[in-house]
């Protein structure tokens, strides 16, 4: 913070070279305890072995991955149409926020796994992608609702009266006023969904089980089941790197949408 | 300045009580001129900005009335400048000044020249592109000031608007007030709790008691316009400002 150039490029450079370094002294002391001890690998796969696993499954995985991803995806965008969309009602009906906010609430409280198999059953089996993309959809759907309704109720209220005394419209109070300012709300909100989503899928995928998912966390079971702990991990792996670049996506455009004006993102360099 | 006595608002009677219980100001009985620079002075919390606020019909009165005498043609609109610079930090400087005709849906054609002709009036040119956060306190509240003309409005409303700046920017911005003042042929009610910027800016100044608010002096200034650092010297100005301070203090129950 108080370090004014905190990007020159020998800092940049150890942002990356130290996570880096410590990551790689990790794997190779994970490696090397194992082959010193002799751990089987139903027990801990050395990372070599996981690599091979991830090498050997790598097109199966791949469609694994490709499923979790297009449910959490889907489940995300419509939850952000769904929760900014619903947001913007509330403000606009004070009615109707009083009689369904209740019950986003009571979606957001009850926990997916308990609702999961009754999602399950109501769509039907011979169509579990349906209900993974509404289990994902419900749990990423709150953040964006609270957070953008909080953005578009906390607008500057001398702002507000500017806006009345040039006869502003609605539609121009909601568009030039309060969706401005719910912006960075609707991205922080976004942050929590996009992870939230992929958990909404991971979860409903473990309950659908089965066989009828096809997603990465089906593929974590199934390995499991057959004690192919290397592939168990592989997968694992795989669907952390979703979780991560699912945040840095949503960061970076974040900081895209925000940079010049948002006291969150400003650039530190620019200070 | 303005042409004789034809009045623009007139305030009748006027009584604002709020919900609570609070009464801002009653039986208020005023009129502004048209091309008229009236100061509004009174104690902290006596009711100013919500007379003002009423002016703008923000808020309504609880009884009397606010009668305003349109021009023939309509035309007549307010500009309103708040204590803060009320900029939207997500835009730039040139689309908060032109906001007001951005809302009226004028073509973008006719907002430009406008809006590049209200930046160099208020000495921001080649600042089109910043953002708020980019600028001073007193560029923003120039910025403020720039968007409250972009109408050519009748009236122009200020609430107390240099009171966070310095000794220095606020007289500089009082010069510029004022030159704007007269170039426009606007009417300027300003709300101050400065004694002497109220005599160094006005032609009249309505002292008010603290709250409920009543007029306890009407006070014309006569002095010439432009007025200039000579103005301050004066012993004309000493006169006035002890004048003004007297009625203020007798507004006041200690
Ligand atoms: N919306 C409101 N509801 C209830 N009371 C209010 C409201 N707005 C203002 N008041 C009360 O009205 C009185 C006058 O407020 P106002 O803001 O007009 O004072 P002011 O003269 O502008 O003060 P200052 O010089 O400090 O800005 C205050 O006592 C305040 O508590
Ligand atoms: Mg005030």
């Amino acid at each position: 913070m108080a370090d004014a150039n905190q990007n020159t490029p020998a800092q940049r450079a150890a942002k990356i070279l130290l996570p880096l370094a410590l990551g790689l002294f990790f794997l190779a002391s994970w490696e090397g305890l194992v082959a010193l001890y002799d751990i089987k690998p139903f027990v801990l796969p050395a990372p070599s072995a996981i690599g091979a696993a991830l090498v050997e499954n790598w097109a199966s995985l791949m469609v694994s991955a490709w499923a979790t991803l297009r449910v959490t995806i889907l489940a995300f965008v419509l939850a952000l149409i769904g929760g900014v969309a619903l947001a913007v009602l509330f403000t606009q009906s004070r009615l109707l926020e009083l009689a369904l906010f209740p019950y986003a609430v009571v979606l957001q409280v009850t926990p997916v796994v308990a609702i999961a198999p009754l999602i399950l059953i109501w769509v039907g089996f011979d169509r579990v992608e349906t209900a993974l993309l509404i289990l994902a959809w419900i749990v990423a759907f709150f953040p964006i609702l609270s957070n953008t309704t909080l953005g578009l109720k906390s607008t500057d209220p001398n702002l507000r009266e500017l806006f009345q005394l040039y006869g502003a419209s609605r539609w121009q109070v909601l568009t030039r006023l309060q969706l401005p300012n719910a912006t960075p709300y609707i991205l922080a909100g976004m942050k929590i969904s996009g992870g939230l989503a992929l958990i909404g899928a991971v979860v409903a995928e473990f309950v659908a089980g089965s066989g009828a998912a096809t997603g990465l966390a089906w593929r974590i079971v199934e390995a499991g089941n057959r004690l192919q702990i290397p592939k168990m991990f592989a997968a694992l792996l795989l669907l952390s790197l979703l979780g991560v670049g699912i945040f840095f996506l949503l960061s970076w455009l974040e900081h895209l949408l925000l940079r010049r004006w948002h006291e969150s993102a400003i650039d530190q360099n620019a200070r | 300045m303005g042409d004789a006595q034809s009045p623009l608002v007139t305030i009748d009677q006027a009584a604002k009580t709020f919900e609570g219980g609070v009464t801002a100001f009653e039986n208020l009985s005023l009129t502004i001129d048209r091309g008229s620079f009236t100061s509004i002075l009174g104690p902290s919390g006596c009711g100013k900005s919500t007379l003002l606020r009423a002016i703008a019909n923000l808020t309504g009165v609880t009884s009397g009335s606010i009668g305003w005498k349109l021009e023939d043609n309509g035309h007549d609109s307010i500009g309103f400048v708040f204590q803060e610079p009320t900029l939207m930090p997500w835009a730039t400087l040139q689309r908060n000044v032109s906001l007001p005709l951005e809302l009226a849906r004028l073509p973008a054609a006719a907002i430009a020249p406008k809006r590049d002709h209200m930046l160099a009036l208020v000495d921001l040119s080649g600042f089109e592109n910043a953002y708020p956060r980019e600028l001073s306190g007193g560029m923003k509240m120039r910025a403020s000031i720039a968007r409250a003309l972009i109408t050519d409005p009748a009236l122009l409303l200020l609430d107390e608007p240099f009171a966070a700046l310095d000794e220095i920017t606020r007289e500089k911005l009082n010069d510029d007030l004022l030159a704007i003042w007269q170039r426009q042929a606007c009417s300027v009610v300003f709300v101050t709790h400065s004694v002497y910027e109220s005599v160094y800016l006005s032609e009249r100044i309505i002292v008010l008691s603290e709250r409920p608010a009543r007029i306890v002096a009407d006070i014309s200034i006569d002095a010439p316009y432009p007025r200039t650092q000579e103005f301050r010297l004066s012993p004309q100005y000493a006169d006035y400002c002890r004048q003004v301070s007297q009625a203020l203090r007798s507004g006041i129950s200690i």
